[in-house]
């Protein structure tokens, strides 16, 4: 299993420079400019003579078409200049059409974070890409099962987060300008969520959600589901110590577990396991609604829309009635009753012997009956 | 009135069959609606295959496009019932799909149906139209970050329609990039279930000694490009899209009365723009701001206030059914007494504004009050028909 690391201000680039020896296999620079929160300059990149052979660039915001025309400069400049042998980590389909139409040819890795669930996306991404695409970075929602799903069909290899923060929200608008302020911590009583971390910058604002995504005691089961690498977005000093855990698991120690529960829980802030064991986005999905009617293999004829109780139903029609008709009455609830049509009349109270579809009439009220109810034929 | 044959088509949701009959009912030259898995709105009615198929029928009796949403981003196993729903879209005539995520868009193409990339994939510049056009898409619903200038270039460099957003609440974040609702609720809002998370109240530390303030910081105003449409047909922007899927019958007619009048009159003058506006301030909304469809959005978009519940205009009913000279009956959906005013959305020309003298029950009763969803009689009065939208027009009094 590959580590890969990112890096987001220049203090920190050279603090991992400082080690002196790569304890990755690939740093991600999140550069200024293009990338969502990231303030290392092209320059201070290109000025770095020991970075690491497998260095990849980050322009992962989103561009409306004006933006866009001036970050294609930045990057033609860069690329001309001198980074044109790196790879390029990008999100923006516009980006990557621009990518692998220049020449020559830029290598890219398109990170999926918050989209591209099922591998017909990915495979059709990887296709259309073709040699340039070096990496797929996939997304924080795919369960272990979904995730070794993918793989069957991926020839790319992928990337995933296994310490770090996640991120919830992009907008290009600073909503925090207001107060003077770039940061912030938000809470709600709404949701049970303390601590959402917010940052507004020259890109827009973002957050995070208060705890951080902590997956490393499964690096047995992520490397099972096929996923070749694992992303540390958290501050060097703890990914120092993460990458320690993948190099164990890597030698087939045993004590690579331990040692990623022991991290877990001296780790700076709490962490969750977010949706890699479970799957739980539409979980709440059948309760939104009462479909219990509406989905039944039922002609319906009618709806109830108005009740007068021992006297009659209003009901306005969907489907032909007759004067003698036998039909049912279904609740809302599910409660299903006899109905006979023993009278029926239209508005002004005239008896009539049949009705049509859109037609108001007045028949016999059913005990049991209320507004919503839907009367039907057994199909 | 000035007729212009290059108009943008009006798209109105339809987030129910009834709903659907009154966007066509009301002037939408097209819907947008959503079966009961694949879109985005799952707290909305939406349609089963049955009410699918006659809306449908409905809308083209009426020479009105239907564009059916699966703009969800598919997780592996969302696709088993797909292959029968499309095979039920093309016997029925869909007339589009609204599709967001890549693999989707994969399956759906063999079908044949015309595909409209949903605002859901942040579709922003030229280079990303390029993209989806390979990819087999007609039309770009654009990300609502692009003007209405950018759209027109677009659309120009690259040779697909382009469709935008007009009017609605807005997403504050990028589309497709919020989910927020799917880390602290459970309900992923890429798959229709968004918590609204963005209309929240916060409390924010600013982290600078403490200060702390209370603030709706990520709630944005809604969009009303109404004022804009002029440039909108100068531009020949493709489709112009209401939001509202959730909202109920009055919006949908208020919004495709008044946007379909405008669009058919071109460039007008002062008073009948102020009579539209008028009209669309009778439907609850946040304050309005024009998004980014003249500039980039910025602070003035943002939303800092607790929702109000007060409508001065609630919805009263549906006019079920018009016999002439006796009466007219109403599904009556607030309650009503006789000195109410109702005012009655005809389909085309002037609302009809009515002082309630009595009500009468079905049986022929008088009522001092009918309670919500009841059916009654009003006298006859000519112009109205089945289906008009009816509003109620609260005292001063009972006005906030
Ligand atoms: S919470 Fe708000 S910003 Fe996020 S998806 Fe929902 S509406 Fe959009």
């Amino acid at each position: 299993m590959k580590t890969s690391l990112s890096i987001y201000n220049q203090q920190a680039l050279r603090e991992y420079l400082a080690l002196g020896k790569h304890e990755f296999d690939q740093v991600i620079l999140h550069v200024k400019g293009l990338s969502r929160v990231g303030s290392i300059s092209l320059e201070e990149v290109a000025s770095q003579k020991n970075l690491p052979a497998s260095t990849s660039l980050v322009w992962d915001i989103l561009m409306p078409e004006s933006e866009f025309q001036e970050k294609k400069q930045l990057f033609d400049m860069a690329r001309t200049r001198f980074l044109h042998k790196l790879n390029w980590r990008v999100v923006d389909m516009g980006t990557i059409h621009y990518l692998i139409n220049c020449s020559p040819p830029v290598n890219l890795e398109f990170d999926a974070t918050t989209g591209f669930h099922n591998k017909i996306a990915l495979t059709t991404l990887q296709e259309f890409v073709g040699s340039p695409l070096k990496k797929m970075i996939l997304s924080l929602e795919l369960p272990e099962a979904e995730l070794r799903d993918i793989h069957a069909d991926l020839k790319t290899p992928t990337e995933i987060l296994v310490l770090g923060p996640i991120p919830l929200f992009y907008t290009p608008r600073h909503l925090l300008r207001r107060f003077d302020t770039d940061r912030a911590l938000g809470k709600s009583e709404e949701t049970p969520h303390n601590g959402f971390v917010i940052e507004d910058n020259i890109q827009g604002t973002f957050m995070w959600l208060p705890k951080e995504l902590f997956l490393l005691d499964h690096l047995d089961e992520i490397a099972d589901t096929g996923v070749e690498w694992v992303r540390f977005d958290c501050p060097l000093i703890w990914a120092l110590e993460g990458a320690k855990v993948v190099r164990r698991f890597n030698e087939g120690q045993a004590a690579w577990k331990t040692e990623a529960t022991l991290l877990k829980k001296k780790y700076e802030r709490p962490t969750i396991k977010g949706f890699f064991k479970a799957n739980r986005t539409n979980a709440l999905f059948p309760k939104l609604k009462n479909q219990i009617l509406r989905n039944k293999n039922c002609q319906w004829v009618a709806d109830v829309i108005d009740l007068e109780k021992d006297r009659f139903m209003v009901v306005q029609l969907k489907r032909e009635m007759k004067l003698g008709d036998t039909l049912a009455m279904h609740t809302p609830e599910g409660r299903v009753s006899p109905v006979q049509v023993r009278f029926l009349k239209n508005s002004l109270g005239h008896d009539i012997s049949e009705a049509w579809p859109g037609d108001v009439a007045i028949i016999p009220h059913v005990r049991g009956a209320c507004v919503g109810s839907l009367l039907g034929r057994e199909v | 009135m000035n007729r212009h044959i290059n108009r943008p088509e009006l798209l109105a949701p339809a987030g129910s069959l009834e709903k659907l009959h009154v966007a066509v009912q009301y002037g939408a030259d097209a819907v947008y609606l959503s079966g009961q898995a694949f879109g985005l709105r799952q707290a909305s009615d939406n349609f089963t295959l049955e009410e699918l198929k006659q809306g449908l029928s409905f809308c083209h009796q009426n020479n009105v496009k239907a564009y059916i949403t699966l703009n969800s981003h598919f997780h592996g196993d969302d696709f088993q019932q797909l292959d029968s729903f499309l095979k039920l879209l093309v016997k029925d005539g869909a007339d589009a799909l609204i599709v967001s995520d890549l693999g989707v868009l994969k399956f759906v193409h063999p079908y044949g149906i015309p595909i409209h990339l949903s605002t859901q994939a942040s579709c922003l510049n030229s280079e990303a139209a390029r993209f989806w056009k390979k990819m087999g898409v007609k039309r770009l619903i654009m990300g609502r970050e692009v003007t209405l200038l950018e759209a027109k270039t677009i659309k120009e460099q690259v040779g697909l329609e382009v469709e935008l957003f007009i009017h609605g609440s807005m997403c504050m974040s990028y589309s497709g990039n919020c989910v927020i609702s799917n880390f602290t609720s459970g309900r992923d809002s890429n798959r229709g279930g968004c918590a609204h998370s963005c209309r929240f109240e916060y409390s924010l530390d600013l982290r600078d000694g403490g200060r702390e303030t209370k603030t709706f910081f990520m709630s944005s105003k809604d969009l009303n490009g109404l004022e804009l449409l002029p440039l909108c047909l100068e531009y020949e922007i493709d489709s112009l899209k209401i939001e509202g899927r959730m909202r109920g019958p009055l919006y949908v007619a208020t919004m495709c009365k008044v946007y379909r009048e405008a669009l058919d009159y071109g460039p007008a003058p002062p008073m009948l723009c102020q009579n539209w506006k008028a009209r669309l301030e009778k439907t609850s909304h946040r304050e309005y701001a024009q998004g980014s469809l003249l500039c980039r959005a910025g602070e003035e978009s943002i939303y800092d206030q607790r929702e109000s519940e007060e409508n001065p205009y609630p919805f009263a009913g549906t006019i079920l059914e018009v016999v002439p000279d006796q009466h007219i009956l109403l599904h009556a959906k607030t309650a009503l007494s006789p000195g109410d005013t109702i005012e009655i959305l005809t389909f085309q020309g002037n609302d009809i504004s009515i002082t309630l003298d009595q009500l009468f029950s079905i049986d022929n009763h008088p009522i001092t009050r009918c309670r919500p969803s009841s059916v009654i009689k009003l006298p006859y009065r000519s112009g109205v028909t089945a289906k008009m939208i009816v509003r109620k027009v609260l005292p001063v009094s009972e006005q906030a």
